[in-house]
């Protein structure tokens, strides 16, 4: 039996130069896969009754349990409007390393796209937010279908420069659109600790459901180089001539020592966190997000 | 720092190149843009001191690694400079090279020999690279030449080749110097004398690593049993020498040699023809066939030496017609008789020789034969008329034209008693025929006589007084009468009448009747006879035995050595009176072979070998003390010449003794003598005449068996001595071992400690990749 997900790979995805192309691939076939998922629809049906209180809308009432059982109920569903995601996507200089089928960058295009077509696709909302150290580009939320291509515009529109200032985006963001939504953001978190955090916790401050796709290259994750290096920083001056073998075992325990801080953080603000990597296929993307759907919506 | 190589010590720089990696890589690096560099630097800054050490210390060991490969190729010696100044060992390598003639043994152009000095020179070169080395080189001759002469070790100088020279940088000249003045001698010598010598040596220097190198080709005749080699092989190795048997020699090669060249036990004389017997053997694991073997004789002159220069010494040579032997089978000696013929008197020389094989030396054999004018025979007749003399000069003197060398002279009994002893011993034999008594000096010159190597023959008869005989002669055994006499009895017809009166045994005088064709003996009537006392028995108090008998088994005749001579004696008649003898043909047979066999211990021919001395005694009134010797050579107009002063051996000698090859302690000089052929020794009389004494020198025969003993048994012989058996092809190293061996296995040893220790700490170092992908 064919495996529908063998599309989802990043070197099957690489292939598709339009990005749109791309999240409608994207989604389309993990869609293909999940059949009857459990989380599908349920943001437009019913939830549960309350009692009727003064200044209710009486459109809400639910008249038939009047008739039946002569008691005041409004009916209560999951939301009244659309759902309301922004992608946060980082174009950061560290954004664009990679040697795989798709850098960092690409990476994060990707899903963010695809997240949007996703949410479009369930009659939700989506904008995008593209940023270094400042918001370079802001694509307003909005949920006609041909709104992806807005978004997707933005995101090739852009290279990756500068470094990133998460806090200084993140309260941006935060004070731009004050109604609560998802707010997913698309990085390789490479900056300080404690501002990413002062961002994230403000936006969960505001009501906001946080999403963190941490997207890291292989490289990255497993320091897998040998023979004499140098070593150029590309969001820094800084440089280094070192056998990197040598000098692997402090880096993965650097490594490690931050991944466990930002996931134990991101725990604490009740933040989903995923930790991705670029030769991940992508449907574990969709399948976090989803995810991340279902607890909102029982935390609600 | 000393290497066996010190050429490749310039590979020592290659010790560098780890370092030269490094700071290529350096400045050969990858770049690439990172992202995360935070944690990277941070890395850096907590592991920069550590990884700065362990990489230095990498590089350190990689540098070794590369260092001690060099110095294995190089051949590191501790026991050199450094080490010496704490006492190190010197190394003493002595070489005993075997110079017997076997060595002279041809392969492909190439003599055993030659291989053993080539394997000389090998050794040379590897001793030349190491320090704190000596080198010894004795020839077996020149071992065999100092024990003779009773040499100290001291005076190890004189005898070896090389004495502990010290390796320089000039000692490959040096070396190949003596190589080249170093020849295969034509003795038979073993190692003993050599190991002997190397044994005092190695004793006296026990500061110093001995090994003691024997090049040889391990013959069968003296390694299958080598007890007094293995005696020496044993003390050697408990002073802790090392001990290595070189073989120099490849294969078996077929070879034939002369073992003998003698002249028949005959009367000689000049103009009597002589046999001489010819011992052909096959040393080979094939059969020979259609050996050609010549024979030459060298008439010498007596009136031509007028000067006693090298031209007068040159002689007649005729070559008799090439004997073809059809066919000698493998360790078969084939012996040939060839008849000799020398005009006049004097010493006069028979060479023999085969053709050219694998060794030379063994193909030519001569010898020296000295043929006087005649035999003088002293004839005691004491029957009436002198009726025996008769028959007796009939049978020595039959007619002018038959000569057989013998001059009987017919004397009455008072010759004997008047004739001084040494005008006595001018005569080779005396026949006393049916002498009645004596005077009692008659008796003692008779004792004198044959004391002094003389012949003397009793026929007895009606004369003989046997009182006196048995008191005077007989002496109860202590005379020169072998036999005690009872008194004359006539011999029974036997039972048989086929059965002959004499019964003739397996003697020299006899033997000739043995034979079937002979039958004439049988014929001889024994009438009466001299019964022997019935309490005499042969070989009581006494040498005598029966050398014939008569078939009622009593003795017809009787002999015994007295003194160096010998005596007969005869209990019947020389005449017809008691038997039928005189008149059969058998008789005159008889009668020459008694007296070859009389006179055969004046006669008996010396074999003198190469390596003996040659002494010339002169009796200090008659001759001049000069002698000169002329010593063999292929060509015979360019003989080496030697002067001797001949000296007084004794304070109290008459005698002057000049001799040749003769080592003392104090005058070394090659061995004169080691050289087969004819020898010439000139001497002049008070008078001015030159007289010449002639010598043949031979080769020891057994020399030439070229089966070598192999290693197996070799190794087996020698047990539990520790040698090792090397050949010529995989000797080169051998010495290198010896200097640098320990030292090579250590090295190796710690180059594998290294190597393993530079794996583990490269991996727990992370420089090596891990097994995942790495980039």
């Amino acid at each position: 039996m064919p495996d529908s997900k063998r599309f989802l790979h990043p070197e099957a995805i690489k292939r598709i130069s339009r990005l749109d192309l791309r999240a409608r691939h994207v989604v389309e076939g993990f869609l293909s896969g999940m059949h009857r998922s459990p989380y599908f629809g349920q943001s437009v049906e019913f939830l549960q009754h309350r009692e009727y209180a003064i200044g209710d809308d009486l459109r809400h009432m639910d008249w038939k349990v009047w008739a039946r059982q002569d008691r005041l109920v409004v009916k209560q569903f999951e939301e009244d409007t659309n759902l309301r995601c922004t992608m946060l996507v980082d174009i950061s200089n560290s954004m664009q390393y990679g040697e795989g089928a798709l850098n960092k960058y690409e990476y994060a295009c990707t899903i963010a796209s695809s997240l949007a077509y996703l949410v479009l696709q369930q009659q939700d909302a989506v904008g995008c937010v593209s940023f270094d150290e400042t918001v370079r580009v802001n694509v307003p939320i909005r949920s006609k279908r041909n709104h992806i291509y807005s978004i997707i515009n933005s995101l090739e529109a852009q290279q990756p420069r500068d470094k990133t200032d998460m806090h200084a985006v993140l309260r941006t963001v935060a004070e731009t659109w004050p109604r609560r939504g998802m707010m997913v953001l698309v990085s390789d978190l490479l900056t300080d600790t404690d501002n990413l955090m002062r961002g994230l916790r403000l936006l969960r401050q505001r009501g906001h459901d946080v999403l963190v796709f941490h997207v890291m290259d292989d490289d990255e994750l497993d320091f897998p180089f040998s023979g004499p290096m140098r070593f150029d920083g590309l969001e820094t001056d800084a440089f280094l001539n070192c056998n990197p073998r040598a000098l692997r075992e402090g880096y993965m325990e650097a490594l490690e020592h931050f991944l466990q801080d930002v996931r134990h953080r991101c725990a604490q603000n009740t933040i989903d966190y995923a930790l991705i990597r670029t030769s991940q296929p992508l449907d574990a993307v969709l399948a976090t997000y989803l995810s991340n759907r279902l607890g909102m919506h029982h935390r609600n | 720092m000393q290497f066996t190589y010190q050429a490749l010590t310039w590979g020592f720089l290659i010790a560098l190149i780890p370092l030269l990696i490094h700071l290529i890589n350096m400045m050969r690096h990858r770049r690439i843009k990172w992202a995360a560099m935070d944690f990277l630097l941070q890395s850096y800054r907590k592991h920069r001191k550590w990884v700065w050490l362990k990489q230095l210390f990498l590089l350190l060991m990689r540098m070794l690694v590369v260092a001690i490969v060099v110095a294995m190729l190089a051949q590191w010696d501790p026991n050199s400079q450094l080490f010496s100044r704490f006492g190190g060992q010197v190394t003493h390598h002595y070489i005993l090279l075997d110079d017997s003639y076997s060595m002279s043994d041809q392969s492909g152009g190439r003599s055993v020999f030659e291989s053993a000095t080539g394997v000389i020179t090998q050794i040379g070169n590897q001793v030349k690279q190491l320090r704190q080395q000596r080198f010894t080189l004795i020839r077996y001759s020149r071992a065999l030449q100092a024990s003779k002469a009773d040499t100290a070790g001291d005076q190890i100088d004189q005898v070896a080749d090389l004495a502990a020279a010290f390796v320089d940088k000039d000692f490959n000249l040096l070396l190949e110097e003596k190589r080249a003045s170093m020849q295969v001698s034509q003795l038979a010598t073993g190692p003993g004398p050599a190991l002997e010598l190397v044994q005092q040596l190695v004793a006296d220097n026990t500061d110093e690593k001995c090994v003691v190198y024997l090049l040889s080709d391990f013959r069968d005749n003296q390694w299958q049993s080598p007890q007094e080699i293995r005696q020496s092989l044993r003390e050697l190795q408990d002073a802790e020498a090392e001990i290595q048997l070189v073989q120099c020699s490849e294969a078996l090669h077929q070879n034939l040699g002369i073992t003998y060249l003698t002249p028949a036990d005959e009367t000689r004389a000049a103009g009597v023809p002589l046999f001489i017997n010819v011992g052909v053997k096959n040393y080979g694991n094939e059969p020979a066939r259609r050996v050609p073997l010549k024979i030459r004789t060298i008439y010498h002159d007596p009136a031509g030496l007028q000067t006693g220069d090298l031209s007068e010494l040159a002689g007649e040579t005729d070559e008799l017609p090439t004997i073809m032997l059809d066919q000698i089978a493998p360790g078969e000696t084939v012996n040939y008789r060839a008849q000799v013929y020398f005009p006049e008197a004097g010493e006069h020389v028979v060479e023999a020789l085969l053709p050219e094989d694998a060794v030379s030396a063994d193909n030519h054999r001569w010898s020296v034969i000295d043929f006087p004018e005649g035999e003088r025979v002293l004839v005691i007749d004491g029957s009436p008329e002198s009726a025996n003399q008769y028959y007796l000069t009939s049978a020595f003197k039959p007619s002018q034209q038959a000569v057989t060398g013998i001059e009987p002279e017919i004397q009455p009994i008072q010759f004997l008693r008047d004739i001084s002893p040494e005008a006595l011993r001018q005569y080779s034999a005396i026949y006393l025929l049916d002498v009645s008594r004596m005077d009692t000096r008659a008796v003692e010159n008779l004792q004198d006589f044959a004391q002094s190597g003389g012949g003397i023959t009793f026929f007895l008869g009606d004369q003989v007084d046997v009182s006196f005989y048995n008191k005077q002669l007989y002496r109860d055994g202590e005379g020169i009468l072998p036999v005690s006499l009872a008194g004359k009895a006539l011999l029974n017809p036997p039972l048989e009448e086929n059965t002959p009166d004499i019964e003739v045994t397996p003697h020299p005088i006899f033997e000739f009747f043995l034979g079937e064709r002979n039958t004439l003996i049988r014929r001889v009537r024994v009438e009466q006879f001299m019964q022997p006392l019935d309490t005499w028995q042969a070989g009581d108090n006494s040498t005598s035995r029966i050398v014939s008998q008569l078939h009622n088994q009593l003795p017809l005749a009787v002999e015994q050595r007295f003194g160096d001579g010998r005596v007969v004696c005869f209990m019947t008649t020389l005449g017809p009176e008691w038997n039928t003898w005189a008149r059969d043909p058998s008789f005159v047979v008889m009668l020459l072979k008694l007296h070859s066999y009389l006179t055969s211990v004046t006669r008996t021919q010396e074999t003198r070998l190469v390596g003996v001395p040659l002494d010339i005694s002169l009796p200090m009134q008659d001759y001049d003390d000069n002698v000169k010797f002329f010593l063999p050579s292929e060509d015979q107009q360019q003989r080496p010449e030697q002067e001797r002063k001949a000296i007084k051996p004794a304070v109290d000698s008459a005698l002057l003794v000049a001799s040749l090859g003769r080592p003392t302690p104090e005058t070394q000089r090659p061995l004169e003598t080691a050289q087969s052929g004819i020898y010439d020794a000139i001497k002049t009389t008070v008078d001015g005449d030159v007289q010449a004494s002639r010598f043949a020198l031979n080769v020891e025969p057994s020399e030439g068996n070229l089966s070598m003993v192999k290693n197996q048994t070799l190794i087996e012989q020698l047990d539990p001595i520790k040698v090792e058996i090397l050949g010529t092809d995989d000797f080169s190293g051998t010495a290198i071992q010896h200097a640098g061996g320990t030292a090579g296995f250590w090295l190796m040893w710690l180059l594998i400690a290294l190597l393993i220790g530079e794996q583990l700490f490269a991996y727990w170092t992370s420089y090596h990749p891990s097994r995942g992908p790495s980039k």
